[in-house]
């Protein structure tokens, strides 16, 4: 071979090799090196498929900050954490991974559309929907940042639910799809008459979704076959959320329903005085849940007696987070409230830079805080920082 | 009649430029009265008033506040920034507001400009129409940050348009219920065939009907689609690129289904309801049948053929209001303008739809106009058709509904003062002494004396119903200077007047959901009898009795339009109506703003902020034509302005920075007297057919002052001293020096305009100017203009417009003038002519060609109103030194408005010499306002 061939493949291999190292690589080596250190991991949206949005972990105000990662547009819906990183998406179509200790982020992915609902986690898989102009849900291997499989889903504005071997996801267009989350195929679907905005819970055999339509359906878990279904006064803008044998969720009516699981009968509505946008969470017998009258209500679950109530100062369209003793509650105004569970009293507030529509996750005594002013907070108590 | 038309307008700040000086016609907006402004912060405002507004403006915290939570519950957003919110105390100052530049309307009643996101309402008395306002507005800004949120969230670069009925709708569905008035729009649409749908829905925009549909539209979708849905429709707005398309993603149909299920929906409502009632020409006689006509009183009127029933009334017919007479036989027989309005300062506004008229047994019509800064009332003898007499009050701004006492010695009338408050005055015409009657915060109006005794009835919305909305009758005893309820109930009253007897009260309510008019028996006055005298479909309102009493003349509304209609009573075939006697009614008073929630009043300080940034074209007497980047900083009122201009002309690297043309001027418009101070650098290269090609540099300073005498007549006044260099490259030879210039301009403009240009009146503007070379000390240039427009009217939609213009200027450096094309000389390209001096003289036909023309095109319909048609002669010349001969042009055009500010020109013509005609035909196509 002579000389100049022998430079012209080096160039070429040259040019290869650069231009192949140019743009974001995935940082392989540098996600293998976070494991569970952790053993409370949030790898769904609300914690569990029951979406019970119950934290185990303790913390107590008062709060600092200890640091906030900015990104280019609003941030909806709350974060997973789970062996020390953060995931979460953003309108701009952006999904981060962060260090959960430093905020420093690891990594970012493009998606073809905004993702305003929170991804899920099931072992080195990632399940991230996004709204119309991507209309997808789309599985990425952690391990690589390599899409594992991606399937159509009109406009998703909701949170994938895992349950077994399966992936399910209410779409824009009123479906609700169920995939196989290892390969993707369509496993079942069921179509509403109104879009689906509301991300389905699973209690016992059944998934619960609610519906423009103004119904919550219950359905076979595994065939998909309609078990039940009960008609509301309003669309079904909140939940569903279950707890033992009662099922929950909101509606445009102003209303918060409990349905019994076996057999979607009403055992009791509260109204309050405004549409209840804001996803129930349960726990010790109380339920506790946002309107937009601005109020945040713990009630009774057997009775729906409220216990007591609290105003903000705006909204409260995100599901509150319960831990033993305390309610972290996201309004509109700006600011995440703490509350004490039992009487509903203000322990500590933190003002962010936007309107809060997704609900608080807790991590390692951390509280992880997404606003729609672009930013993730992370706040820890001032002792610990 | 109180017709609540109320027409909200959200307004973009259009940065439409400095000083009228700037403007080369134009009417005028004029700040009459100094304000003391505050501002007062709550949690979610800033709101702007003076003191004078001190029983007002916490009444409208209260409500602002309130709408605030429950629009952020209906939006599913909420607003963090405080919104600005200004009021006045009377439409008369609303009408003077700075904030925008615009001139307002007497029939809106409020807007929100979306730059700075400023709402500015009036208090017009009633409370009830102020929360409704100052809701309505909110929804407006609500919608724009709920949109401008969504797509600056999801990076959406070009947002759809919103359709102005939409945005309109749904600011009235947010507002207000669905009333009789609301119902009177939509019941004449369905029984006259005139429903809209999408093809033609553009048809009503800008008009009342346009926010009644969009109302009702929205109503509809809340009704079968649920309300949830308009809320997550502005959830959507990012994902579609066209509002039908971001409706098809909400609803899951498209828009023209949804209108199409509409449209069915209304005519099953409204259908039926010619079971029981009718259209009102179909059992009345029609009295007038063109414009909007409302407001009549009868009256005898004395003529060589003996005596005779008359009818007066107020109307519209051909853009400007007016008051008429017509025989009782109806305008068919005799049509006669009294007095005209809108066009001279001394009757800037008759108050068309909001104050009624009067006239006393001996012919004397008495009527309210707004002069200048407020409003007096005029006294005009029928008999001798002239004016008697003219009478204002200091301490009222602005005058309505005057009522004659039997005697013809005084007269009672409706009365806002400058707090807003609007109660009853009785004013002696003999003595010339004023009277209060009521003094209080309810809104007090319509009053009409009793022929029989000493009592006023009159419509108030004091008493339990008014503090549901409502208006009743009361009537007041001058006497004992006493009030008591006459009719009241959940119904809205207006107009009472009494038949000549004093036996008889008409008047007119919504008591069963439509407007009629009602009769109120007096004879037996233990025993009231209430009796229903008309059944409309739509609705009927200002009833007067003729002058035998047989009759009730009254307006209704038909086909969009209010006319006259007269009907017969036969009091033994009327329904009677259960009258309850009401012995006394109860207080009520608004709520308003305290404690915590009132942050503090400060008093207002300028803080500038960007207006808009907009790049512009003008053109200056001075300057001549100017382009570039401008941007606007002004003050919250928009009293004070700074406007900065830059750009740059260079055409190589090596004049970059020689050849920047910077421009920043100051405006004060605070007062009557508007003024600004200037100081720019200017540098271009032109070409003239005399001197060629040249350079033209200039920088100084500039003082403008511009006084409006009345909103239709004005001086202006600019003055410039600069340093003038002008470099002509083919004559080798510069000019310059340290020149001053003075130009004086009296201006008039009254003129009506249609969609195409101006219909009705006249503009006028006469400029002198004098340059000094003070450099050299010697006289520089002069110029002398006179541009005379006068439009004769031939009928509604045509007219004969002539323009006569002269312009001289001489001097060391004279300015020229082209002339030539589609906006001066029709037939001659643009830049046929050339000269220091300049005749003009253009005659145009003007008339309707095509009412409305719908193209389909795969994509849709494209639709085009109001096509004119144009004949014309134009004949004229410019010249340096000698004058040839006159040059002339004809031919024939058409213009069309598709939509904005854009007309489109197409003009036809052959030139002449005056001795042969050109062969061929010229066509041009260009665009613009007739001139």
């Amino acid at each position: 071979m002579k000389i100049n061939s022998k430079l012209k493949l080096f160039s070429l291999f040259f040019a290869l090799a650069f231009f192949s190292s140019c743009g974001p690589k995935y940082p392989q080596r540098l996600m293998s090196s976070y494991g569970d250190s952790n053993d409370s991991p949030w790898t769904t949206y609300k914690g569990n498929e029951l979406r019970t949005s119950f934290s185990s972990e303790r913390i107590r105000p008062p709060l600092g900050l200890v640091w906030r990662f900015e990104t280019s547009a609003p941030i909806t819906a709350s974060p997973c954490i789970r062996g020390g990183l953060v995931y979460f998406g953003n309108l701009a179509k952006r999904l981060y991974i962060l260090d959960a200790k430093s905020g420093r982020k690891i990594t970012d992915l493009g998606l073809k559309g905004s993702v305003s609902s929170s991804c899920a986690l099931k072992g080195n898989l990632l399940f991230a929907a996004t709204e119309r102009g991507g209309d997808q849900l789309v599985t990425i291997n952690l391990k690589n940042g390599d899409t594992v499989w991606r399937q159509l889903a009109r406009d998703v504005s909701t949170s994938p639910l895992v349950f077994d071997d399966k992936v399910a996801v209410g779409t824009g267009d009123g479906y609700l799809l169920v995939f196989a989350s290892s390969r993707g195929e369509l496993v079942w679907r069921f179509k509403t008459a109104g879009g689906i905005i509301t991300s389905p819970a699973k209690g016992g055999e059944k998934i619960f979704c609610g519906s423009e339509d103004r119904h919550l359906y219950a359905l076979d878990a595994e065939s998909g076959e309609l078990r039940w279904e009960f008609k509301a006064g309003g669309s079904v803008t909140a939940g569903p959320t279950v707890s033992d044998s009662l099922v929950f969720f909101g509606s445009t009516d102003s209303c918060l329903y409990a349905l019994t699981v076996a057999g979607g009968r009403q055992l009791w509505r509260l109204k309050t005085g405004g549409e209840v946008f804001s996803s129930p969470a349960v726990v010790g017998g109380m339920l506790f849940f946002g309107s937009n009258d601005r109020k945040l209500y713990a009630v009774e679950v057997e009775s729906g007696e409220v216990l007591w109530s609290f105003e903000t100062g705006s909204l409260i369209q995100a599901p509150p987070l319960v831990t033993e003793d305390l309610v972290l509650c996201p309004s509109f105004d700006f600011h995440l409230y703490l509350l004490d569970r039992q009487t509903g009293q203000l322990l500590w507030k933190y003002r962010t830079g936007g309107m809060l529509k997704a609900s608080a996750v807790i991590y390692d005594r951390r509280i992880y805080m997404a606003s729609s002013d672009g930013h993730l907070y992370c706040l820890a108590p001032k002792s610990s920082r | 009649m109180r017709f609540q038309k109320l027409t909200f307008l959200t307004l973009i700040l259009v940065l439409s430029s400095q000083l009228s000086a700037q403007y080369y016609f134009g009417q005028n907006k004029i700040q009459y009265t100094r304000f003391d402004w505050q501002v007062l912060t709550t949690e979610h405002f800033e709101i702007y008033f003076y003191p004078e507004e001190k029983e007002i403006v916490d009444i409208a915290a209260y409500l602002a506040e309130e709408d605030f939570h429950e629009l952020e519950a209906c939006f599913n957003h909420h607003i963090s920034k405080k919104i600005p919110l200004i009021i006045y105390s009377s439409p008369s100052y609303f009408e003077q507001t700075n904030v925008i530049p615009n001139l307002l309307p007497e029939n809106v009643a409020g807007f929100t400009e979306f730059f700075k996101g400023r709402v500015v309402v009036p208090f017009n008395g009633s409370y009830d129409d102020f929360a409704h306002v100052i809701r309505h507005e909110l929804v407006h800004v609500f919608t724009l940050d709920k949109i401008s949120y969504v797509t600056k969230a999801h990076r959406k670069l070009r947002p759809a348009a919103m359709p102005l009925w939409f945005s309109e709708g749904l600011a009235e569905y947010y507002s207000c219920k669905w009333d009789s008035e609301a119902d009177m729009i939509l019941t004449d649409m369905a029984l006259t065939a005139r429903l809209v749908n999408l093809d033609n829905i553009h048809r009503i925009s800008g008009t009342y009907a346009m926010y009644k549909v969009g109302q009702s539209i929205c109503i509809f979708l809340a009704e079968r689609y649920g309300p949830e849905k308009i809320s997550f429709l502005l959830d959507n707005w990012w994902k579609g690129d066209s509002f039908a398309e971001i409706v098809g993603i909400t609803y899951g149909k498209s828009l023209k289904q949804l209108l199409e299920e509409w449209e069915y929906a209304q005519k099953k409502r409204y259908f039926p309801l010619l079971g029981g009632t009718d259209l009102p020409d179909k059992n009345s006689s029609q009295l007038t049948f063109d414009g909007f006509n409302v407001e009549p009183v009868s009256y005898e009127r004395s003529t060589s053929l003996g005596s005779k029933e008359w009818v007066v009334f107020k109307a519209n017919k051909l853009g400007y209001s007016g008051i008429y007479l017509m025989p009782a036989g109806g305008e068919k027989q005799k049509l006669e303008m009294v007095i005209r309005g809108e066009s001279s300062a001394a009757f800037e506004s008759l108050h068309l739809l909001s104050s009624g008229i009067d006239v006393s047994t001996e012919g004397i019509l008495v009527f309210a106009s707004k002069v200048r800064e407020k409003d007096k009332f005029y006294f005009f003898d029928l008999k001798r058709n002239q004016m008697v007499q003219k009478v204002g009050f200091d301490s009222l701004v602005s005058l309505s509904s005057p009522s004659w006492s039997p005697q013809g010695d005084r007269i009672v009338f409706c009365g806002a003062d400058k707090r807003g408050r609007r109660d009853l005055f009785i004013y002696d015409l003999k003595s010339g002494e004023l009277s209060r009657l009521t003094n209080d915060f309810y809104l007090d109006a319509d009053p009409t004396f009793s022929p029989l005794k000493e009592e006023i009835v009159f419509v108030s919305d004091r008493g339990d119903w008014g503090a549901r909305g409502h208006a009743n009758l009361f009537s007041y005893s001058l006497e004992a200077g006493e009030i008591s309820p006459l009719v009241v109930g959940p119904e809205t009253c207006s107009s009472p007047r009494f038949s000549p007897s004093g036996q008889f009260l008409v008047y007119a309510s919504d008591r069963q959901g439509v407007n009629d008019i009602y009769l109120l028996d007096l004879r037996d006055p233990a025993a009231l009898r209430g009796m229903k005298l008309t059944s409309v479909a739509t609705g009927a309102f200002d009833p007067c009795f003729s002058l035998s009493e047989s009759q009730v003349v009254f307006s209704s509304f038909s086909a969009g339009r209010f006319q006259i209609y007269k009907r017969a009573i036969e009091l033994d075939s009327l329904e009677l109506l259960p009258h309850s006697p009401v012995e006394s009614y109860a207080d009520w008073q608004p709520p308003v703003l305290s404690g915590e929630k009132r942050k503090g009043t400060v008093k207002y300080e300028n803080r500038f902020s960007l207006d808009l940034a907009q790049s512009i074209i003008g053109y200056d007497a001075a300057f001549g034509p100017v382009g570039g980047l401008q941007v606007a900083l002004t003050d919250m009122l928009g009293d004070h302005q700074y406007y900065f201009l830059l750009s740059n002309t260079a055409d190589t690297k090596k004049n970059f920075f020689s050849s920047f043309n910077l421009a920043v001027t100051y405006l004060n418009k605070g007062r009557r007297l508007n003024w600004g101070v200037g100081a720019y650098h200017f540098f271009d290269e032109f070409y003239n057919d005399i001197q060629g090609t040249y350079a033209h540099r200039q920088y100084g300073g500039a003082g403008l002052l511009s006084f409006p005498l009345s909103r239709y007549e004005r001086l202006d006044n600019s003055l410039y001293l600069r340093r003038l260099e002008k470099e002509f490259y083919f004559l080798e030879e510069t000019l310059g020096g340290m020149v001053t210039t003075d130009y004086l301009s009296f201006v008039k403009d009254n003129s009506l305009w249609d969609p195409t240009g101006p219909i009705d009146g006249m503009r006028l503007n006469l400029t002198v100017g004098y340059g000094y070379d003070l450099s050299k000390g010697r006289p520089y240039n002069r110029l002398l203009l006179v541009d005379f427009r006068k439009y004769f009217r031939l009928s509604k939609y045509s007219c004969l417009a002539n323009r006569m213009m002269y312009i001289t200027s001489g001097g060391i450096d004279p300015q020229r003038f082209y002339l030539g094309g589609s906006w001066s000389f029709r037939g001659y390209k643009r830049r046929s002519f050339y000269g220091r001096n300049l005749v003009l003289i253009n005659n145009e036909l003007r008339y309707p060609l095509i009412n409305n023309l719908l193209i389909g095109f795969p994509f849709g319909n494209v639709g085009f109103q109001a096509i004119r048609g144009t004949l014309f002669f134009d004949c004229g010349n410019a010249w340096d030194e000698t004058f040839e001969q006159l040059y002339g042009s004809f031919g024939f055009g058409a213009r069309v408005n598709i939509g904005a500010f854009t007309v489109l020109r197409f003009d036809f013509a052959k030139t002449t010499n005056f001795r042969s005609v050109s062969p061929g035909l010229n066509f041009e196509f260009f665009f613009g306002w007739n001139y």
